[in-house]
């Protein structure tokens, strides 16, 4: 048995538990999630039970459930989303996140920002069910 | 130089608030960056010029609001299910489809959804605001 007398108790040993559940946090969120950007919470993504390849969300234009546009997290008409087409020459693919309750012709307004410029592909966006 | 001097010498432990501070900054940040969701893209075929080229005109496949599928090709079909849109296609028709104006996006995509698992090319037209009547 170990006689030796105890050692002064530091303040930070109170700590350690602490830190304990703040690095498996930490450690957790590292690993199971992806950093990219995410649409708007108020945005219902249509479903898909298929099972394709994730795709990585990079550049998006995100159609509400209103027929609003929403370009990097700010509100865009379409007169704005088709100069910035423009004057992104290097843009080769852009998706689109609809909110499931909007309405073929608000998808349609927007198809038809995209087809003012040539080059560019088109993807709408699914979220996998779990 | 005393030897003892060195021995003696208490061993400073660092302290961990400031460890703990940092943890707390990247925790916070992984926290508000990271998404779990799985995002899967359908490729959007829209209607172009030179998309139909072929002489024979296309098959129409059209979505209703209520999202029930119907096939106009010489006449307006019945209500089709996705199993009897494929059977009731002909291989080599190039197919194109139209969903009335205030049919709901998730029709739509269930629609091309199921078409990209069977295969099938299509191209995603205008939509059409009439009303449907069978001759």
């Amino acid at each position: 048995m170990d006689y030796s007398p105890r050692r002064a108790r530091n303040d930070d040993d109170n700590l350690i538990p602490l830190i304990n559940i703040v690095f498996l946090l930490l450690i957790f969120f590292m690993v199971a999630g992806q950093i990219q950007p995410q649409p708007d919470a108020s945005i219902q993504v249509p479903v898909s039970n298929q099972d394709e390849p994730a795709y990585p969300l990079s550049v998006f234009v995100s159609l509400d459930a209103d027929g609003g546009l929403t370009f990097s997290g700010q509100a865009i008409t379409h007169e704005a989303l088709v100069e910035h087409l423009r004057q992104n020459d290097d843009l080769q693919e852009i998706a689109i996140v609809a909110d499931e309750r909007a309405t073929a012709a608000q998808l349609e307004s927007l198809l038809a920002d995209f087809r003012q410029r040539d080059g560019v592909s088109v993807r709408i966006v699914m979220e996998q069910q779990p | 130089m005393n030897p003892d001097v060195l021995t003696q010498r208490r061993s400073r432990r660092i302290s961990l608030t400031a460890l703990i501070d940092v943890v707390f900054i990247l925790l916070m940040f992984f926290m508000l960056t990271t998404g779990f969701s799985h995002w899967q893209a359908l490729k959007l075929p829209a209607a172009t010029a030179s998309a139909v080229t072929d002489s024979e005109p296309p098959v129409l496949l059209l979505i209703d609001e209520q999202g029930d599928l119907r096939l106009l090709d010489q006449q307006l079909s019945d209500i089709l299910s996705i199993r009897g849109v494929m059977q009731a296609l002909a291989e080599d028709k190039a197919l194109v489809i139209s969903a009335h104006e205030d049919t709901q996006v998730s029709e739509i995509v269930r629609v091309m959804s199921a078409l990209n698992t069977e295969q099938r090319a299509f191209t995603l037209g205008q939509p059409y605001n009439t009303e449907l009547t069978t001759p």
